[in-house]
């Protein structure tokens, strides 16, 4: 069967494939969720973040939680996707509670305070959460949507980051992975 | 000179020594230092909006460009360069919050590949058209063989009327001139070639390919 003499039926069949191939290409991506992708920060330090926390949980500055897994996720209460992942943070947290190898820390991402408070409280985040006037700390994680989640290794170093909403079950093997890598 | 002319000519000459003293001063005079908020929309021209599309984080009112604004005036008052504020962006966004990131490695590939593929594209496509179109044409072309069968087969008969000797004159003739054929398929093979040719009633293969019950039609 030589090309010229079948040419359209050559043709269409490469054009199957392809179409093959990208439906296989879209059908393994990951899905919306847990997403992790490549950050200029990873393997850097992690930019400060300090403040008071407007939840009754006590926190000062990132470097006092040195030698702890930190996971640092920016939030706002207006934000869908944040709202959705809220009772998945809550149930990881809880997770990690007895143990206490892990510590959240919420950014709040132009929002104000009494909302965070107010859906904190009806949603039980029992985890600090620290006010970003003006947006520095998000621009110094190179923040470009919310939700957006940090980890951060003991020595304070960004590990890794997930886009769009986080999962406990993504959370937790994103920290297995990071451990198993030594970290 | 005499001094009526003379008085013609200095208001002249007094007036271009002005304009040139004018012209040199102005020329040398230091600017004046540019106004913060026009340098920092100058290097945030240059900056993608991070959270929006198709916007600069100087055209942008939300809060992401808002807050990169801010910290360009907070690193301008601190003294650093409009190539270090672009450095540090970068090392938080990566290359794509650049209005014009550096080409280079893979992206250099996506810019430049388009620019080679394109042309050797449109050349293959003009050859191979060109090409197609040659053997066409050659196909069409009487043979010397054709036209010994097509003698024969007017020799053996009785003479044809003469509207018939016309037709076939004037096919003969169009033959002749190997004008390009007008019905021909987009795609060709072997056996639609054969196919058109004895279904065109003007042409000489036709007798070929269906030998004697078509010359026994003529006359």
């Amino acid at each position: 069967m030589s090309f010229r003499e079948h040419r359209a039926r050559w043709l269409s069949s490469g054009v199957g494939l392809i179409a093959i191939a990208l439906i296989a290409v879209f059908a393994v991506q990951p899905p919306a969720a847990n997403q992790q992708v490549q950050s200029a920060l990873i393997g850097h330090r992690a930019p400060p973040v300090s403040g008071p926390s407007v939840t009754p949980s006590p926190f000062t500055t990132l470097g006092g939680l040195t030698g702890r897994w930190v996971i640092v996720n920016f939030f706002a209460t207006w934000c869908t996707p944040c709202q959705v992942e809220q009772p998945q943070l809550a149930s990881f947290v809880a997770t990690h509670r007895s143990s206490g190898d892990v510590q959240l820390v919420m950014v709040i991402y132009n929002d104000n305070t009494p909302s965070v408070q107010g859906f904190l409280r009806a949603k039980g985040g029992v985890w600090p959460a620290v006010q970003d006037p003006g947006g520095q700390v998000a621009l110094n994680y190179g923040v470009s949507g919310i939700p957006e989640t940090f980890l951060i290794d003991p020595n304070g170093v960004i590990v890794g980051k997930v886009t769009g909403g986080s999962t406990a079950t993504g959370l937790d093997a994103l920290l297995a992975k990071a451990k198993a890598r030594g970290l | 000179m005499t001094p009526r002319r003379l008085g013609k000519v200095l208001p002249w000459a007094a007036l271009g020594v002005v304009v040139a003293f004018a012209l040199v001063v102005g020329s040398h005079r230091p600017a004046g230092p540019t106004p913060l908020a026009a340098r920092v929309r100058s290097i945030a021209a240059g900056i993608r909006c991070p959270t929006c599309q198709g916007e600069t984080a100087a055209e942008s009112q939300v809060y992401a460009a808002r807050a990169i604004r801010a910290d360009i005036a907070q690193r301008l008052k601190a003294r650093q360069s409009p190539g270090e504020i672009r450095a540090y962006l970068v090392s938080r966004y990566g290359t794509g919050i650049l209005e014009s990131p550096p080409v280079h490695g893979l992206t250099a590939l996506v810019w430049y590949l388009p620019v080679v593929v394109i042309p050797a594209a449109a050349v293959v496509l003009v050859v191979g058209l060109r090409r197609s179109r040659h053997k066409r044409s050659a196909d069409s072309v009487l043979s010397e063989e054709d036209r010994a069968l097509v003698a024969a087969a007017l020799a053996t008969q009785p003479s044809p009327p003469a509207a018939l000797r016309a037709e076939i004159a004037r096919s003969q003739a169009a033959e002749r001139r190997e004008a390009p054929p007008t019905q021909v398929p987009a795609v060709e093979s072997s056996s639609g070639d054969r196919d058109r040719r004895a279904d065109t009633p003007a042409a000489p293969n036709a007798s070929r390919v269906q030998g004697d019950d078509r010359s026994s039609e003529v006359g």
